[in-house]
């Protein structure tokens, strides 16, 4: 009697759903890779620098040294996302001129900590802006019109200097 | 004696399960899916001066890569890499070809590794100030 071949195929139907299924898993699980980017606009290069006292009523000096520390206002901070720097702004730009904050940094100073320190300026002076909106309109900044929200801009307004201590 | 011919066996995929995937994909994007809205702005253009119609000038930025390899600073501009030390000429260099194919150059965004010492990042920034690109836009990964 002849011998009956048996049927050696594979059933492969749910092989597509299995595979679409972890395609769907890791397409709604999947986040990418953030970045962050922050926009400086530099000076132009003047062949005679003005050279001139700022008012200490003015001007903000920042320390940042090599081991993640700032000295502000004579003050050690550590840098951290939470620090708020916001009453110094405060302080120089009530003045009738634009105030200004200068960093000096050492030249093993890391980058991330200067992008830290930036960022820490600028989220310092929306929290400014907030206050000031609440003060005088008892709104937040982003809900206040664009001619009030200006009028804001102009009251909190600085330009940062950078220097590298030699 | 004539043997009887072996009937052939038709070959096929089990595409039962294929509308199942479809489906589910087509829902996924469906629910997923927000279109996107344009707003339309009303522009009017001024009116032109004289005739002669101006080379229209493309603007580049200068993307600029900063990192440690082996304890040595190297860099990368559009692509192309050095160490630190031919950074002044491999940026004039680039900034040069780029103006030569009628390209403008007003932006450069920096790509730096978090480690790196500010002294490499001030040599750059010093360099693109004298090649009067004053923009900048430096790209991080978030704050720790």
């Amino acid at each position: 009697m002849r011998k009956r071949r048996l049927n050696h195929e594979t059933d492969t139907g749910l092989f597509a759903d299995i595979s679409f299924l972890l395609l769907i898993f890791f397409m709604i699980v999947t986040t990418f890779h953030k970045t962050y980017q922050l926009e400086m606009v530099l000076p132009p290069l003047v062949d005679n620098p003005r050279s001139g006292k700022i008012a200490k009523d003015r001007l903000l000096k920042i320390f940042l040294n090599e081991k993640s520390q700032l000295l502000v206002d004579n003050e050690v901070f550590d840098l951290d996302p939470t620090l708020d720097l916001s009453a110094a702004l405060d302080r120089i730009t009530k003045q009738k001129k634009q105030g200004m904050v200068s960093i000096h940094m050492m030249p093993t100073s890391s980058y991330a900590d200067y992008i830290q320190l930036i960022d820490c300026l600028k989220r310092s002076k929306n929290k400014l802006k907030d206050l000031k909106a609440q003060a005088i309109y008892q709104a937040d900044f982003a809900a206040l019109e664009t001619q009030n929200q200006q009028a804001i801009n102009q009251q909190i307004s600085f330009s940062i200097s950078e220097k590298e201590i030699q | 004696m004539k043997l009887p011919r072996k009937e052939r066996k038709a070959i096929s995929i089990n595409t039962t399960a294929l509308p199942d995937i479809i489906f589910m994909l087509l829902f996924f994007f469906m629910v997923s899916t927000t279109i996107q809205q344009k707003d339309h702005h009303l522009v009017e253009l001024p009116s032109a001066n004289n005739s002669e119609v101006k080379a229209k000038k493309e603007y580049r930025d200068l993307n600029i890569y900063v990192a440690y390899v082996d304890e040595l600073v190297y860099l990368k501009i559009n692509g192309k890499s050095h160490d630190f030390s031919g950074m002044e000429a491999l940026l004039k260099q680039e900034v040069q070809t780029l103006k030569a194919n009628h390209h403008a150059v007003d932006k450069a965004i920096l790509y730096i590794s978090g480690e790196v010492e500010m002294t490499y990042v001030n040599a750059i920034k010093a360099e693109l100030q004298k090649l009067a690109i004053y923009q900048l836009k430096y790209i991080h990964d978030g704050l720790t």
